[in-house]
């Protein structure tokens, strides 16, 4: 069903920095930062935090420091820290696509099963799921699986040790597969 | 094929932005670039400093009739300013401070229902997390605000917009002090054509005003608005602060 996000030019070290061409920063990563949100809220606030996201970096472009990490982690991070203040609305949202995608569930085709359609189909278990984790494990997750980030990334991005993510993320993951059924419905849906 | 991928694929894609939404966040961008008053470092002053941050919420509706939205009074038509095109008849952006902001609770907050007009607040802020968010109808309004101090009068000034509703003061809590006082903070607004010399040092101008325009201070901020007059452009001015 989906993608990952085109991590777009690596403006990593020794590239280009925010320190000299801000606008560079915003034209490769404006895109992903407001998809990033979308899908972990909805168009309309991603709108106004994606460009409030740019804005906190442009003022902090001094204090980017390219050996802690590079700009989408960097970028990734703003965007994280001012959805804690949507906490509420992003639970109510994955509280509804779980309801949604489960009743779709419920009156699901009968026709061949495809990979796309066998994601769509989990998609309510992972939604509900995602609701009914820690802010800081939903964080980690959704910086892995909507950011594309590395682990490495998704520690600059929060500003946490590698090890932290590794123990948030093994938290998340156990409570996913719990959601899903301790099985893989997409290599279940494939195996046939 | 392991919990992550499945989740990535499994979260609803989205379009991607506009390009009215690419434009306004980088006319936001271009906003901050010319920002006079700075954030910090060398570039603070002694007193108030106050950031100034424009957002965008809605720019096409920037020039339209002005009505008071969004559980205020009830709608009632305003004649355009003399800069308005007559022919459009469209809703203005809600001024209407929301209940929170970036997850904030509202403290405090005023709504005038004109430019050239100020307002004043008085606030005792519980954390150092405080945010002063301005909403002006008018895209490109003119902010003065100013706090007195025992012998200090602290002012900043900045755009609210540029095309949008919103500008947002919010470095000012982590001076130190800050929630050890109550603040009495007068705010002033002045529609985007007002002759007012922005930057203040531009021109070269040493006095009050210069071939008619202003600098935009607390003590020219009357005069200004006497000679102007005020104009049906609502704005408001919201406290938000986190609870203790």
């Amino acid at each position: 069903m989906i993608a990952h996000p085109d991590p777009g030019p690596q403006a990593g070290i020794g590239e280009w920095s925010p320190h000299e061409d801000f606008g560079r920063v915003f034209d490769a990563h404006f895109a992903e930062i407001h998809r990033y949100i979308a899908r972990r809220l909805d168009a309309q606030t991603a709108d106004d935090l994606a460009a409030d996201t740019f804005l906190i970096a442009f003022r902090d472009r001094d204090r980017f420091d390219p050996a802690r990490g590079g700009i989408r982690p960097w970028l990734y991070g703003i965007a994280t820290n001012l959805l804690a203040g949507h906490r509420r609305n992003e639970v109510r949202r994955w509280k509804t696509l779980s309801r949604t995608e489960a009743a779709d569930d419920q009156e699901g085709p009968e026709g061949p099963v495809t990979t796309r359609l066998a994601a769509r189909q989990v998609t309510g278990r992972l939604a509900g799921a995602l609701a009914g984790l820690a802010k800081r494990d939903r964080d980690v997750v959704l910086l892995l699986a909507l950011g594309g980030l590395s682990h490495a990334e998704v520690a600059a991005a929060l500003g946490i040790p590698y090890g932290t993510v590794a123990s948030r993320l093994n938290r998340a993951r156990r409570q996913l597969r719990k959601a899903l059924g301790d099985a893989n419905p997409l290599k279940e849906a494939h195996d046939g | 094929m392991d919990e992550i991928s499945l989740l990535g694929r499994a979260v609803p894609d989205v379009p991607p932005p506009s390009s009215q939404v690419v434009a306004r966040a980088r006319d936001r961008l271009a906003a901050e670039e010319r920002r006079p008053t700075g954030h910090r470092g060398s570039r603070r002053r002694p007193g108030w400093t106050w950031a100034l941050a424009c957002a965008a919420v809605t720019a096409v509706v920037a020039f339209a009739v002005v009505t008071m939205t969004g559980g205020l009074t009830a709608p009632s038509p305003i004649a355009p300013s003399p800069s308005t095109p007559p022919t459009s008849v469209l809703p203005a952006p809600s001024v209407k401070p929301p209940a929170t902001y970036e997850g904030l609770p509202l403290l405090r907050s005023k709504t005038a229902r004109s430019t050239a007009t100020k307002v004043t607040l008085r606030f005792r802020p519980t954390s150092t997390r405080t945010a002063i968010v301005l909403r002006c109808s008018a895209p490109g309004s003119f902010v003065l605000a100013s706090e007195p101090r025992k012998h200090v009068l602290s002012e900043a000034r900045g755009i609210c917009g540029p095309d949008g509703t919103r500008s947002r003061f919010d470095d000012k809590s982590h001076e130190p002090g800050w929630t050890s006082r109550t603040h009495t903070v007068t705010f002033w607004v002045f529609p985007p054509d007002a002759p007012i010399i922005s930057p203040p040092d531009e021109y070269g101008c040493r006095k009050a005003s210069c071939d008619g325009r202003y600098k935009l201070h607390t003590n020219t901020a009357d005069a200004l608005a006497a000679r102007i007059g005020t104009r049906p452009q609502p704005w408001s001015v919201a406290v938000y602060d986190a609870s203790r």
